[in-house]
């Protein structure tokens, strides 16, 4: 009885610690934080602007933006938000072939994966970033967000 | 007056090693906690790549769980009537995170584990990290039995 009186005392104290910093802290988050919300987030951290579902659907309506797929080949058969090009993120070589030969730095670029619980997209924008592009945009929602609301879908 | 049994303990045999082991672990864990605590949401980030958590969940998870971890490794290195409970709460710690290791790793994906801060990535990839932690829970396993009686929880003696 005495152990879990201690184990509870040290989940009190980190739970006190927690709050508390959480409370003081500039980097303090709300506790309850949706997964692209989190993405967007660590993306406007690194540089790279988040565009939600709405904006998204702009960016593609307009064709302002060059729309790039990180997910892998098979997912984009199975079906891709209209004009993308496929760019799975483990292939950089895929990357320099389809966007550094193709589109000038000045460009803008907006990347998406699966869900807001992949990273590829991430990864790919921050890549892209250090290459030199500087209108890098991360559709925090990705390909399931765009689904769920009925969005337009090429390849299926 | 009961004699101490203290001198047979194994702890009392190898004193260096016991005391060597406790505060690598206790080490491994505050160099753990401090960066996830200085930089949550990039921890929260890493959560939700293990796809385990419900999306409620990540975040209160990322500012908890690194003080848990703080907490329990200061209780560890400087409380010693804490040694029991916190070292038990580091080997269950370190086993949650063989588990999402291991499940990460049979799904296939090869993500960073997020055991040092969310930006962490070990060189050796998920294979070296999920043997890290298994190596991790030993030590944590020995540490416990090389606790010395007199730090476990006082046991009342019968008055006769």
């Amino acid at each position: 009885m005495t152990i879990l009186r201690q184990i509870s005392a040290l989940c009190l104290a980190a739970g006190i610690f927690g709050t508390v910093v959480n409370m003081l802290s500039p980097r303090g988050m709300p506790l309850s934080a949706t997964a692209d919300t989190l993405l967007a987030i660590q993306a406007v951290r690194e540089g790279i602007i988040p565009l939600d579902v709405q904006a998204m659907e702009r960016a593609v309506r307009t064709r302002s933006a060059v729309v790039l797929d990180a997910r892998g080949p098979d997912a984009f058969r199975s079906g891709h938000i209209p004009g993308a090009e496929s760019v799975p993120s483990l292939s950089r070589a895929e990357v320099l072939r389809v966007v550094l030969e193709r589109v000038p730095p000045s460009a803008r670029l907006v990347v998406y994966c699966g869900s807001p619980r992949c990273s590829a997209a991430l990864d790919l924008a921050r890549w892209l970033s250090g290459a030199g592009y500087r209108g890098v945009s991360l559709f925090t929602g990705g390909f399931e967000t765009w689904v769920l609301r009925n969005d337009p879908v090429e390849g299926r | 007056m009961i004699p101490s049994k203290a001198g047979d303990s194994p702890r009392a045999r190898a004193p260096l090693v016991a005391d060597t082991l406790r505060w690598l672990l206790g080490s491994v864990f505050v160099a753990a906690a401090v960066p996830k605590i200085l930089d949550p949401e990039a921890f929260s980030l890493a959560l939700i790549r293990y796809d385990l958590l419900p999306d409620f969940a990540v975040t209160s998870t990322a500012v908890f769980l690194p003080w848990l971890e703080l907490v329990s490794a200061s209780a560890l290195l400087f409380l010693p009537s804490y040694r029991v409970a916190s070292c038990s709460m580091l080997a269950a710690l370190l086993a949650v995170f063989c588990g999402a290791l291991g499940y990460a790793l049979a799904r296939g994906q090869t993500i960073p584990c997020g055991c040092f801060g969310g930006h962490s990535e070990a060189d050796g990839g998920p294979w070296y990290e999920l043997f890290r932690d298994v190596a991790l829970l030993a030590v944590a396993a020995a540490v416990y039995f090389w606790i010395p009686d007199k730090s476990r929880p006082p046991v009342r003696a019968s008055p006769s």
